[in-house]
Protein backbone atom coordinates (compact mmCIF):
# COMPACT_ATOMS: atom_id res chain seq x y z
CA UNK A 1 0.00 0.00 0.00
CA UNK A 2 2.68 2.53 0.96
CA UNK A 3 4.62 1.75 -2.19
CA UNK A 4 1.56 2.28 -4.60
CA UNK A 5 1.01 5.67 -2.70
CA UNK A 6 5.00 6.33 -3.23
CA UNK A 7 4.57 5.41 -7.12
CA UNK A 8 1.00 7.46 -7.19
CA UNK A 9 2.73 10.60 -5.57
CA UNK A 10 5.52 10.81 -7.54
CA UNK A 11 3.70 10.36 -11.05
CA UNK A 12 0.89 12.46 -9.79
CA UNK A 13 3.80 15.40 -8.71
CA UNK A 14 5.34 14.66 -12.30
CA UNK A 15 1.64 15.79 -13.88
CA UNK A 16 1.22 18.69 -11.66
CA UNK A 17 4.80 19.86 -12.11
CA UNK A 18 4.49 19.81 -16.37
CA UNK A 19 1.02 21.06 -15.72
CA UNK A 20 1.99 24.11 -14.09
CA UNK A 21 4.71 24.68 -15.96
CA UNK A 22 3.11 25.26 -18.87
CA UNK A 23 2.28 28.73 -19.37
CA UNK A 24 0.03 28.04 -22.42
CA UNK A 25 -2.06 25.40 -20.01
CA UNK A 26 -2.48 28.30 -17.04
CA UNK A 27 -3.56 31.02 -19.28
CA UNK A 28 -6.24 28.84 -20.97
CA UNK A 29 -7.51 27.35 -17.68
CA UNK A 30 -7.78 31.00 -16.51
CA UNK A 31 -9.16 32.33 -19.49
CA UNK A 32 -11.57 29.99 -21.01
CA UNK A 33 -13.98 30.05 -17.54
CA UNK A 34 -13.93 33.80 -17.11
CA UNK A 35 -15.13 34.12 -21.06
CA UNK A 36 -17.66 31.68 -20.32
CA UNK A 37 -19.19 33.63 -17.26
CA UNK A 38 -18.34 37.18 -19.21
CA UNK A 39 -20.16 36.09 -22.47
CA UNK A 40 -22.46 33.12 -21.89
CA UNK A 41 -23.03 35.10 -18.65
CA UNK A 42 -24.00 38.26 -19.88
CA UNK A 43 -26.84 36.28 -22.40
CA UNK A 44 -29.39 37.52 -19.99
CA UNK A 45 -27.77 40.60 -18.85
CA UNK A 46 -31.23 42.66 -20.34
CA UNK A 47 -34.37 39.92 -19.38
CA UNK A 48 -36.67 41.07 -17.22
CA UNK A 49 -36.17 40.27 -13.54
CA UNK A 50 -39.56 38.46 -13.32
CA UNK A 51 -38.24 36.13 -16.20
CA UNK A 52 -35.24 35.15 -14.67
CA UNK A 53 -36.97 34.03 -11.30
CA UNK A 54 -39.31 32.10 -13.55
CA UNK A 55 -37.21 30.71 -15.90
CA UNK A 56 -33.41 29.89 -13.47
CA UNK A 57 -35.41 31.08 -9.80
CA UNK A 58 -32.84 33.99 -9.34
CA UNK A 59 -32.32 37.33 -10.67
CA UNK A 60 -29.02 36.65 -11.35
CA UNK A 61 -28.17 34.87 -14.35
CA UNK A 62 -24.10 33.90 -13.64
CA UNK A 63 -25.62 32.87 -10.47
CA UNK A 64 -27.81 30.40 -12.10
CA UNK A 65 -24.78 29.54 -14.72
CA UNK A 66 -21.67 29.38 -11.92
CA UNK A 67 -21.85 25.88 -10.52
CA UNK A 68 -23.03 24.58 -14.61
CA UNK A 69 -20.29 26.15 -16.27
CA UNK A 70 -18.00 24.51 -13.50
CA UNK A 71 -19.52 21.10 -14.42
CA UNK A 72 -18.90 21.58 -18.27
CA UNK A 73 -15.51 22.16 -17.84
CA UNK A 74 -15.23 19.71 -15.96
CA UNK A 75 -15.99 17.57 -18.81
CA UNK A 76 -13.22 19.44 -21.09
CA UNK A 77 -10.85 18.75 -18.16
CA UNK A 78 -11.41 14.79 -18.37
CA UNK A 79 -10.09 14.94 -22.19
CA UNK A 80 -6.46 15.99 -21.08
CA UNK A 81 -6.38 12.60 -18.79
CA UNK A 82 -6.72 11.15 -22.22
CA UNK A 83 -4.35 13.33 -24.09
CA UNK A 84 -1.83 12.97 -20.80
CA UNK A 85 -1.55 9.46 -21.40
CA UNK A 86 -1.08 9.53 -25.43
CA UNK A 87 1.84 12.09 -24.80
CA UNK A 88 3.73 9.12 -22.32
CA UNK A 89 2.91 6.64 -24.75
CA UNK A 90 4.48 8.84 -28.12
CA UNK A 91 7.31 9.98 -25.74
CA UNK A 92 8.30 6.37 -24.69
CA UNK A 93 7.99 8.04 -20.87
CA UNK A 94 4.95 5.13 -20.38
CA UNK A 95 7.79 2.44 -21.49
CA UNK A 96 9.89 3.72 -19.03
CA UNK A 97 7.13 3.68 -15.96
CA UNK A 98 6.01 0.25 -17.09
CA UNK A 99 9.34 -1.09 -16.48
CA UNK A 100 9.26 -0.03 -12.97
CA UNK A 101 7.13 -2.07 -10.23
CA UNK A 102 4.38 0.40 -10.89
CA UNK A 103 0.57 -1.28 -11.81
CA UNK A 104 -1.15 -0.14 -13.99
CA UNK A 105 -4.13 0.82 -12.13
CA UNK A 106 -1.82 3.48 -10.40
CA UNK A 107 -0.38 5.18 -13.61
CA UNK A 108 -4.15 5.34 -14.45
CA UNK A 109 -4.97 6.87 -11.29
CA UNK A 110 -2.63 9.34 -11.48
CA UNK A 111 -3.71 10.48 -14.54
CA UNK A 112 -7.48 10.82 -13.14
CA UNK A 113 -5.69 12.58 -10.42
CA UNK A 114 -4.11 15.27 -12.50
CA UNK A 115 -6.50 16.21 -15.13
CA UNK A 116 -8.82 16.63 -12.01
CA UNK A 117 -6.08 18.61 -10.05
CA UNK A 118 -5.71 21.05 -13.55
CA UNK A 119 -9.63 21.30 -13.33
CA UNK A 120 -9.56 22.46 -9.65
CA UNK A 121 -7.31 25.03 -10.86
CA UNK A 122 -10.34 27.15 -12.21
CA UNK A 123 -12.53 27.35 -8.97
CA UNK A 124 -11.01 29.79 -7.65
CA UNK A 125 -10.67 32.27 -10.57
CA UNK A 126 -14.11 32.04 -11.70
CA UNK A 127 -15.10 32.51 -8.20
CA UNK A 128 -13.28 35.75 -7.97
CA UNK A 129 -14.46 36.40 -11.53
CA UNK A 130 -18.39 36.27 -10.52
CA UNK A 131 -18.23 38.12 -7.08
CA UNK A 132 -17.28 40.85 -9.71
CA UNK A 133 -20.68 39.94 -11.31
CA UNK A 134 -22.32 40.45 -7.93
CA UNK A 135 -22.81 36.34 -7.24
CA UNK A 136 -22.25 35.86 -3.27
CA UNK A 137 -20.19 33.58 -2.62
CA UNK A 138 -21.52 30.93 -0.09
CA UNK A 139 -19.77 30.25 3.53
CA UNK A 140 -16.88 27.94 4.06
CA UNK A 141 -18.95 24.40 4.61
CA UNK A 142 -20.54 25.83 0.94
CA UNK A 143 -17.66 26.21 -0.90
CA UNK A 144 -16.47 23.25 0.41
CA UNK A 145 -19.29 20.77 -0.64
CA UNK A 146 -19.25 22.62 -3.83
CA UNK A 147 -15.51 22.16 -4.77
CA UNK A 148 -15.68 18.03 -3.72
CA UNK A 149 -19.03 17.72 -5.92
CA UNK A 150 -17.06 19.37 -8.67
CA UNK A 151 -13.94 17.16 -7.63
CA UNK A 152 -16.11 14.05 -8.09
CA UNK A 153 -17.68 14.58 -11.75
CA UNK A 154 -13.88 15.68 -12.71
CA UNK A 155 -12.32 12.08 -11.30
CA UNK A 156 -15.45 10.24 -12.79
CA UNK A 157 -14.94 12.12 -16.09
CA UNK A 158 -11.61 11.73 -16.26
CA UNK A 159 -11.88 7.95 -15.83
CA UNK A 160 -14.78 7.82 -18.36
CA UNK A 161 -12.07 10.06 -21.01
CA UNK A 162 -9.36 7.31 -19.87
CA UNK A 163 -10.61 4.05 -20.16
CA UNK A 164 -12.46 4.99 -23.62
CA UNK A 165 -8.94 5.96 -25.12
CA UNK A 166 -6.80 3.87 -23.06
CA UNK A 167 -5.74 1.83 -25.98
CA UNK A 168 -5.39 4.77 -28.31
CA UNK A 169 -2.09 6.39 -29.17
CA UNK A 170 -3.91 8.51 -31.70
CA UNK A 171 -3.93 12.41 -30.80
CA UNK A 172 -7.35 12.55 -32.86
CA UNK A 173 -8.61 9.89 -30.18
CA UNK A 174 -9.35 12.11 -27.72
CA UNK A 175 -11.28 14.71 -29.89
CA UNK A 176 -13.42 12.20 -31.03
CA UNK A 177 -14.78 10.94 -28.21
CA UNK A 178 -15.20 14.35 -26.48
CA UNK A 179 -17.52 15.57 -29.45
CA UNK A 180 -19.65 12.43 -28.33
CA UNK A 181 -19.69 12.99 -25.20
CA UNK A 182 -18.99 16.59 -24.33
CA UNK A 183 -21.62 17.74 -26.13
CA UNK A 184 -24.62 15.65 -25.58
CA UNK A 185 -23.69 15.83 -21.91
CA UNK A 186 -23.38 19.61 -21.63
CA UNK A 187 -26.69 20.10 -23.48
CA UNK A 188 -28.77 17.61 -21.74
CA UNK A 189 -27.98 18.69 -18.42
CA UNK A 190 -29.19 21.41 -15.93
CA UNK A 191 -25.64 23.14 -16.75
CA UNK A 192 -27.07 26.41 -18.43
CA UNK A 193 -30.88 25.85 -18.20
CA UNK A 194 -33.20 24.44 -15.90
CA UNK A 195 -34.23 20.69 -17.66
CA UNK A 196 -37.90 21.88 -17.24
CA UNK A 197 -39.18 22.46 -20.69
CA UNK A 198 -36.68 19.81 -22.39
CA UNK A 199 -38.34 17.22 -24.08
CA UNK A 200 -39.27 14.14 -21.97
CA UNK A 201 -36.25 11.94 -23.57
CA UNK A 202 -33.95 14.89 -22.78
CA UNK A 203 -34.61 15.47 -19.36
CA UNK A 204 -34.63 11.42 -19.08
CA UNK A 205 -31.52 11.85 -19.61
CA UNK A 206 -30.57 14.89 -17.76
CA UNK A 207 -32.09 13.32 -14.81
CA UNK A 208 -29.48 10.74 -15.25
CA UNK A 209 -26.58 12.90 -16.50
CA UNK A 210 -23.69 13.06 -13.80
CA UNK A 211 -23.19 16.81 -15.56
CA UNK A 212 -26.37 17.68 -13.79
CA UNK A 213 -25.63 16.20 -10.34
CA UNK A 214 -22.84 18.59 -9.92
CA UNK A 215 -24.63 21.18 -11.33
CA UNK A 216 -28.17 20.97 -9.37
CA UNK A 217 -26.01 20.49 -6.06
CA UNK A 218 -23.75 23.30 -6.38
CA UNK A 219 -26.35 25.28 -7.86
CA UNK A 220 -28.61 24.69 -4.62
CA UNK A 221 -25.62 26.05 -2.85
CA UNK A 222 -24.71 29.05 -4.76
CA UNK A 223 -28.52 30.11 -4.52
CA UNK A 224 -29.00 29.98 -1.40
CA UNK A 225 -25.24 30.19 0.37
CA UNK A 226 -25.09 27.86 2.99
CA UNK A 227 -25.56 23.83 2.52
CA UNK A 228 -28.67 23.81 4.97
CA UNK A 229 -31.28 22.78 2.05
CA UNK A 230 -29.11 21.47 -0.33
CA UNK A 231 -30.57 17.64 -1.63
CA UNK A 232 -27.56 15.84 -1.05
CA UNK A 233 -28.71 13.37 -3.04
CA UNK A 234 -26.90 14.62 -5.72
CA UNK A 235 -23.97 14.37 -4.06
CA UNK A 236 -24.30 10.90 -3.60
CA UNK A 237 -25.79 9.78 -7.16
CA UNK A 238 -22.43 11.82 -8.11
CA UNK A 239 -20.27 9.68 -5.72
CA UNK A 240 -21.64 6.18 -6.94
CA UNK A 241 -21.07 7.69 -10.82
CA UNK A 242 -17.08 8.58 -9.93
CA UNK A 243 -16.11 4.95 -7.52
CA UNK A 244 -18.43 3.13 -10.68
CA UNK A 245 -16.24 5.24 -13.02
CA UNK A 246 -13.00 4.82 -11.24
CA UNK A 247 -13.29 1.10 -10.36
CA UNK A 248 -14.42 0.44 -14.06
CA UNK A 249 -10.99 2.70 -15.23
CA UNK A 250 -8.96 0.57 -12.95
CA UNK A 251 -10.01 -2.83 -14.52
CA UNK A 252 -9.82 -1.62 -17.79
CA UNK A 253 -6.14 -0.22 -16.98
CA UNK A 254 -4.76 -3.79 -15.43
CA UNK A 255 -6.03 -5.23 -18.64
CA UNK A 256 -5.35 -3.09 -21.38
CA UNK A 257 -3.16 -0.30 -20.48
CA UNK A 258 0.37 -1.10 -22.53
CA UNK A 259 3.09 0.28 -25.01
CA UNK A 260 2.12 0.07 -28.41
CA UNK B 1 23.54 -9.04 -31.45
CA UNK B 2 21.11 -9.82 -34.47
CA UNK B 3 20.21 -7.73 -37.42
CA UNK B 4 17.49 -5.73 -37.54
CA UNK B 5 13.66 -7.60 -37.24
CA UNK B 6 15.55 -10.64 -35.35
CA UNK B 7 13.29 -9.91 -32.25
CA UNK B 8 16.62 -8.22 -30.01
CA UNK B 9 13.78 -5.31 -28.66
CA UNK B 10 11.15 -8.14 -28.30
CA UNK B 11 13.37 -10.41 -25.58
CA UNK B 12 14.26 -7.33 -23.73
CA UNK B 13 10.34 -6.37 -23.95
CA UNK B 14 9.60 -9.39 -22.44
CA UNK B 15 12.45 -10.14 -19.90
CA UNK B 16 11.60 -6.64 -18.81
CA UNK B 17 7.72 -7.51 -18.16
CA UNK B 18 6.57 -5.09 -21.21
CA UNK B 19 5.36 -7.97 -23.37
CA UNK B 20 3.96 -11.51 -22.79
CA UNK B 21 5.55 -14.20 -24.12
CA UNK B 22 3.52 -16.19 -26.20
CA UNK B 23 4.95 -19.58 -25.26
CA UNK B 24 8.05 -20.27 -23.46
CA UNK B 25 8.93 -19.21 -20.09
CA UNK B 26 11.67 -16.95 -18.59
CA UNK B 27 13.12 -16.52 -15.64
CA UNK B 28 14.77 -13.49 -14.50
CA UNK B 29 16.64 -12.34 -11.00
CA UNK B 30 15.05 -15.57 -10.16
CA UNK B 31 11.25 -15.07 -11.00
CA UNK B 32 8.78 -15.78 -13.59
CA UNK B 33 8.55 -12.52 -16.27
CA UNK B 34 4.79 -13.64 -16.49
CA UNK B 35 3.39 -14.41 -13.13
CA UNK B 36 5.71 -12.17 -11.02
CA UNK B 37 6.43 -9.19 -13.21
CA UNK B 38 6.37 -6.65 -10.98
CA UNK B 39 9.06 -8.68 -9.07
CA UNK B 40 11.63 -8.76 -12.08
CA UNK B 41 10.81 -5.13 -12.04
CA UNK B 42 11.99 -4.36 -8.72
CA UNK B 43 15.46 -6.20 -9.68
CA UNK B 44 15.89 -4.77 -13.09
CA UNK B 45 17.14 -1.77 -14.78
CA UNK B 46 16.32 -0.35 -18.44
CA UNK B 47 18.32 2.06 -20.63
CA UNK B 48 16.54 2.28 -23.90
CA UNK B 49 17.99 3.27 -27.54
CA UNK B 50 16.47 6.04 -27.88
CA UNK B 51 16.40 8.78 -24.57
CA UNK B 52 13.51 8.67 -22.82
CA UNK B 53 13.09 11.60 -20.16
CA UNK B 54 10.99 13.99 -18.67
CA UNK B 55 12.00 17.29 -20.38
CA UNK B 56 10.41 19.65 -18.51
CA UNK B 57 11.66 18.06 -15.18
CA UNK B 58 15.01 18.91 -14.29
CA UNK B 59 17.47 16.48 -13.49
CA UNK B 60 16.56 15.81 -9.56
CA UNK B 61 13.41 15.77 -10.64
CA UNK B 62 13.60 13.11 -13.26
CA UNK B 63 15.57 10.89 -10.62
CA UNK B 64 13.13 11.57 -7.71
CA UNK B 65 10.52 10.63 -10.24
CA UNK B 66 12.37 6.92 -10.56
CA UNK B 67 13.22 6.65 -6.64
CA UNK B 68 9.41 7.32 -6.20
CA UNK B 69 8.77 4.65 -8.96
CA UNK B 70 10.54 2.01 -7.26
CA UNK B 71 9.88 3.45 -3.78
CA UNK B 72 12.95 3.78 -2.38
CA UNK B 73 13.62 5.28 1.20
CA UNK B 74 15.25 8.25 1.73
CA UNK B 75 18.85 6.89 0.90
CA UNK B 76 18.35 7.62 -2.77
CA UNK B 77 19.69 10.65 -2.83
CA UNK B 78 23.09 9.97 -1.58
CA UNK B 79 23.15 7.19 -4.05
CA UNK B 80 22.08 9.96 -7.00
CA UNK B 81 24.24 12.14 -5.51
CA UNK B 82 27.36 9.60 -5.59
CA UNK B 83 26.18 8.48 -9.50
CA UNK B 84 25.96 11.93 -10.29
CA UNK B 85 29.60 12.40 -8.84
CA UNK B 86 30.89 9.42 -10.98
CA UNK B 87 29.09 10.23 -14.48
CA UNK B 88 30.13 13.84 -13.59
CA UNK B 89 26.88 15.10 -13.72
CA UNK B 90 26.73 17.09 -9.90
CA UNK B 91 26.67 20.41 -11.19
CA UNK B 92 23.76 20.05 -13.23
CA UNK B 93 20.99 18.55 -10.44
CA UNK B 94 18.97 22.39 -11.08
CA UNK B 95 18.69 22.22 -14.98
CA UNK B 96 15.79 21.24 -16.46
CA UNK B 97 17.14 17.90 -18.87
CA UNK B 98 15.82 19.29 -21.89
CA UNK B 99 18.91 21.67 -22.57
CA UNK B 100 21.04 18.47 -21.69
CA UNK B 101 23.05 17.08 -24.67
CA UNK B 102 22.10 13.61 -25.91
CA UNK B 103 25.42 12.31 -24.30
CA UNK B 104 24.32 13.57 -20.70
CA UNK B 105 20.96 12.56 -21.30
CA UNK B 106 22.33 9.00 -21.14
CA UNK B 107 24.55 9.27 -18.51
CA UNK B 108 21.16 10.39 -16.42
CA UNK B 109 19.29 7.54 -17.76
CA UNK B 110 22.14 4.87 -16.43
CA UNK B 111 21.97 6.72 -12.81
CA UNK B 112 18.28 6.56 -13.33
CA UNK B 113 18.49 2.82 -13.92
CA UNK B 114 20.70 2.17 -11.50
CA UNK B 115 19.46 4.38 -8.51
CA UNK B 116 17.69 1.18 -6.76
CA UNK B 117 20.50 -1.19 -7.00
CA UNK B 118 18.89 -3.49 -9.83
CA UNK B 119 20.62 -7.32 -10.38
CA UNK B 120 20.16 -6.79 -13.74
CA UNK B 121 20.73 -3.44 -16.12
CA UNK B 122 19.19 -4.45 -19.84
CA UNK B 123 20.76 -2.33 -22.35
CA UNK B 124 18.74 -1.99 -25.29
CA UNK B 125 20.64 -0.90 -28.59
CA UNK B 126 22.11 1.92 -25.98
CA UNK B 127 24.27 3.69 -28.80
CA UNK B 128 22.16 3.93 -31.52
CA UNK B 129 21.94 7.42 -33.26
CA UNK B 130 25.39 8.47 -31.04
CA UNK B 131 28.28 9.61 -32.80
CA UNK B 132 31.55 7.76 -32.73
CA UNK B 133 32.95 9.80 -29.67
CA UNK B 134 29.78 9.35 -27.59
CA UNK B 135 29.50 5.33 -28.34
CA UNK B 136 32.72 5.18 -26.97
CA UNK B 137 32.07 7.28 -24.12
CA UNK B 138 29.43 5.02 -23.21
CA UNK B 139 30.87 1.76 -23.90
CA UNK B 140 33.72 3.18 -21.10
CA UNK B 141 30.48 3.95 -18.61
CA UNK B 142 29.21 0.74 -19.27
CA UNK B 143 32.58 -1.31 -18.40
CA UNK B 144 32.94 1.09 -15.51
CA UNK B 145 29.49 -0.05 -13.91
CA UNK B 146 29.85 -3.73 -14.56
CA UNK B 147 33.48 -3.34 -12.68
CA UNK B 148 32.68 -1.11 -10.03
CA UNK B 149 28.43 -1.92 -9.42
CA UNK B 150 28.99 -5.77 -10.12
CA UNK B 151 25.94 -5.45 -12.02
CA UNK B 152 25.20 -8.11 -14.55
CA UNK B 153 24.02 -6.39 -18.24
CA UNK B 154 22.43 -7.41 -20.89
CA UNK B 155 23.16 -5.44 -23.93
CA UNK B 156 21.39 -5.54 -27.16
CA UNK B 157 23.76 -4.51 -30.17
CA UNK B 158 23.96 -5.02 -34.06
CA UNK B 159 27.36 -3.16 -33.66
CA UNK B 160 29.60 -5.34 -34.21
CA UNK B 161 32.41 -4.25 -32.41
CA UNK B 162 30.35 -3.11 -29.61
CA UNK B 163 29.76 -6.24 -28.76
CA UNK B 164 33.64 -7.93 -29.03
CA UNK B 165 34.56 -4.64 -27.27
CA UNK B 166 31.54 -4.86 -23.81
CA UNK B 167 30.58 -8.79 -23.47
CA UNK B 168 31.32 -11.61 -21.32
CA UNK B 169 28.75 -13.84 -24.03
CA UNK B 170 26.90 -12.84 -26.95
CA UNK B 171 24.15 -14.74 -28.37
CA UNK B 172 23.46 -13.92 -31.90
CA UNK B 173 19.55 -13.90 -32.63
CA UNK B 174 18.32 -14.33 -36.09
CA UNK B 175 14.40 -14.46 -36.92
CA UNK B 176 13.45 -14.67 -33.15
CA UNK B 177 15.66 -17.69 -32.85
CA UNK B 178 19.21 -18.26 -30.77
CA UNK B 179 21.96 -18.99 -33.77
CA UNK B 180 25.07 -19.41 -31.59
CA UNK B 181 26.28 -18.37 -28.24
CA UNK B 182 29.52 -18.21 -26.61
CA UNK B 183 31.93 -15.82 -25.53
CA UNK B 184 33.08 -13.73 -28.72
CA UNK B 185 36.12 -15.64 -28.90
CA UNK B 186 34.45 -19.04 -28.94
CA UNK B 187 31.75 -17.36 -31.27
CA UNK B 188 35.12 -16.16 -33.62
CA UNK B 189 36.47 -19.99 -33.74
CA UNK B 190 32.93 -21.52 -34.70
CA UNK B 191 33.47 -20.23 -37.85
CA UNK B 192 37.29 -19.78 -39.33
CA UNK B 193 39.84 -20.40 -36.50
CA UNK B 194 42.80 -18.42 -36.35
CA UNK B 195 45.29 -18.12 -39.52
CA UNK B 196 49.20 -18.11 -38.78
CA UNK B 197 50.80 -16.77 -41.54
CA UNK B 198 54.63 -17.76 -41.84
CA UNK B 199 57.17 -16.49 -43.93
CA UNK B 200 60.55 -18.70 -44.18
CA UNK B 201 63.66 -17.63 -46.45
CA UNK B 202 63.55 -20.56 -48.42
CA UNK B 203 61.73 -23.45 -48.84
CA UNK B 204 60.89 -26.54 -47.31
CA UNK B 205 58.70 -29.84 -47.32
CA UNK B 206 56.60 -28.14 -45.25
CA UNK B 207 54.15 -31.57 -45.36
CA UNK B 208 55.02 -32.72 -41.88
CA UNK B 209 53.95 -30.29 -40.04
CA UNK B 210 50.36 -30.86 -40.63
CA UNK B 211 51.06 -33.38 -37.69
CA UNK B 212 51.31 -30.81 -35.06
CA UNK B 213 47.99 -31.43 -33.24
CA UNK B 214 45.76 -28.62 -33.45
CA UNK B 215 46.66 -27.70 -36.93
CA UNK B 216 43.52 -27.54 -39.57
CA UNK B 217 44.86 -27.09 -42.67
CA UNK B 218 48.21 -25.64 -44.32
CA UNK B 219 48.02 -23.94 -47.40
CA UNK B 220 51.24 -22.62 -49.82
CA UNK B 221 50.75 -19.30 -50.99
CA UNK B 222 52.63 -16.63 -53.29
CA UNK B 223 54.05 -19.23 -55.45
CA UNK B 224 51.34 -19.71 -57.68
CA UNK B 225 52.38 -17.18 -60.34
CA UNK B 226 56.54 -17.89 -60.19
CA UNK B 227 58.07 -18.96 -63.10
CA UNK B 228 60.82 -21.55 -61.31
CA UNK B 229 63.25 -21.19 -63.95
CA UNK B 230 63.62 -17.66 -63.26
CA UNK B 231 62.65 -16.74 -59.74
CA UNK B 232 65.26 -14.65 -57.71
CA UNK B 233 66.34 -15.59 -54.13
CA UNK B 234 63.53 -13.88 -52.42
CA UNK B 235 61.40 -16.01 -54.83
CA UNK B 236 62.64 -19.38 -52.95
CA UNK B 237 61.35 -18.60 -50.34
CA UNK B 238 57.96 -20.02 -48.15
CA UNK B 239 54.58 -18.61 -47.21
CA UNK B 240 52.41 -20.66 -45.63
CA UNK B 241 48.72 -20.03 -44.25
CA UNK B 242 47.91 -22.52 -41.56
CA UNK B 243 44.58 -22.89 -40.17
CA UNK B 244 44.29 -23.90 -36.54
CA UNK B 245 41.56 -23.08 -33.65
CA UNK B 246 43.60 -21.30 -31.52
CA UNK B 247 47.32 -19.81 -32.53
CA UNK B 248 48.68 -19.09 -29.05
CA UNK B 249 48.07 -22.38 -27.93
CA UNK B 250 49.35 -24.41 -30.90
CA UNK B 251 52.28 -21.67 -32.00
CA UNK B 252 54.88 -22.95 -29.19
CA UNK B 253 54.29 -26.90 -30.67
CA UNK B 254 54.59 -25.06 -34.05
CA UNK B 255 57.67 -22.91 -33.76
CA UNK B 256 59.53 -26.19 -31.92
CA UNK B 257 58.61 -28.41 -35.19
CA UNK B 258 60.21 -25.64 -37.10
CA UNK B 259 62.88 -25.34 -35.70
CA UNK B 260 63.81 -29.02 -36.21
CA UNK B 261 64.64 -27.91 -39.92
CA UNK B 262 68.03 -26.40 -40.52
CA UNK B 263 66.97 -24.82 -43.49
CA UNK B 264 63.48 -23.37 -42.40
CA UNK B 265 64.62 -20.41 -41.20
CA UNK B 266 61.50 -17.99 -40.21
CA UNK B 267 61.27 -14.34 -41.85
CA UNK B 268 58.12 -13.17 -40.26
CA UNK B 269 55.12 -14.69 -38.43
CA UNK B 270 51.45 -12.94 -38.35
CA UNK B 271 48.69 -14.28 -36.71
CA UNK B 272 45.48 -13.31 -38.05
CA UNK B 273 42.12 -13.84 -35.98
CA UNK B 274 38.67 -14.09 -37.07
CA UNK B 275 36.32 -11.35 -36.63
CA UNK B 276 32.66 -11.38 -34.85
CA UNK B 277 32.01 -10.02 -38.29
CA UNK B 278 32.51 -13.05 -40.20
CA UNK B 279 31.28 -15.12 -37.40
CA UNK B 280 28.17 -12.84 -37.53
CA UNK B 281 27.95 -13.23 -41.47
CA UNK B 282 28.07 -16.48 -41.27
CA UNK B 283 25.56 -17.50 -38.66
CA UNK B 284 23.19 -14.68 -39.72
CA UNK B 285 23.11 -14.90 -43.66
CA UNK B 286 23.48 -11.58 -43.55
CA UNK B 287 26.01 -9.28 -44.20
CA UNK B 288 27.01 -6.50 -41.90
CA UNK B 289 27.02 -3.77 -44.00
CA UNK B 290 23.11 -4.25 -45.00
CA UNK B 291 22.30 -4.56 -41.51
CA UNK B 292 24.34 -1.01 -40.37
CA UNK B 293 22.65 0.44 -43.72
CA UNK B 294 18.96 -0.49 -42.31
CA UNK B 295 19.67 0.70 -39.03
CA UNK B 296 20.51 3.82 -40.33
CA UNK B 297 18.10 4.40 -42.81
CA UNK B 298 15.74 3.66 -39.07
CA UNK B 299 17.52 6.51 -37.45
CA UNK B 300 16.38 8.47 -39.98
Amino acid sequence: MIKALNQLSGLYVREIKTTFRSPAIIVLSIVQPLLWIIFFGSSFASAPRSFLEDFFHTDNYIAFLLAGQLSTSMLFVGMFSSLSLIQDKKSGYLRRILVTPTSNHTIFLSKVLGASTRGMLQVPIVFVGVMLFGVHIPDIFGITAFVASLFLLSLGLSSVYLFLTMKSSDWQIPTVVANFINLPLMFASTALFTSENFPPWMQTISNMNPVSFSSTFGREIIISGSIASVNWMYFFYLFIFTTSMLLIGVLIANKTLKID
Amino acid sequence: MGPNGAGKTTVIKMLTGLSKPTQGRAIVAGYDVTTHSLRVKENIGWISSEVILDDSLTLMENIWIQAKLHSLNNTWKKKAIDLLKYLELDEKDNKKVGKFSTGMKKKLEIIMALLHDPKILFMDEPTIGLDASSRRLLWRLIRKINEQYGVTILLTTHYIEEADALCDDIAIINNGKIVASGSPQQLKSRTHGDIIEIDFVSYFDYKSLEKVNGILEIVQVGLENIDLEKRTQSDHALRLRIKVGNAETILPELISKITGFQPAIINSIKIEKPNLESAFLELTGKRFEEIEEAATNDQK
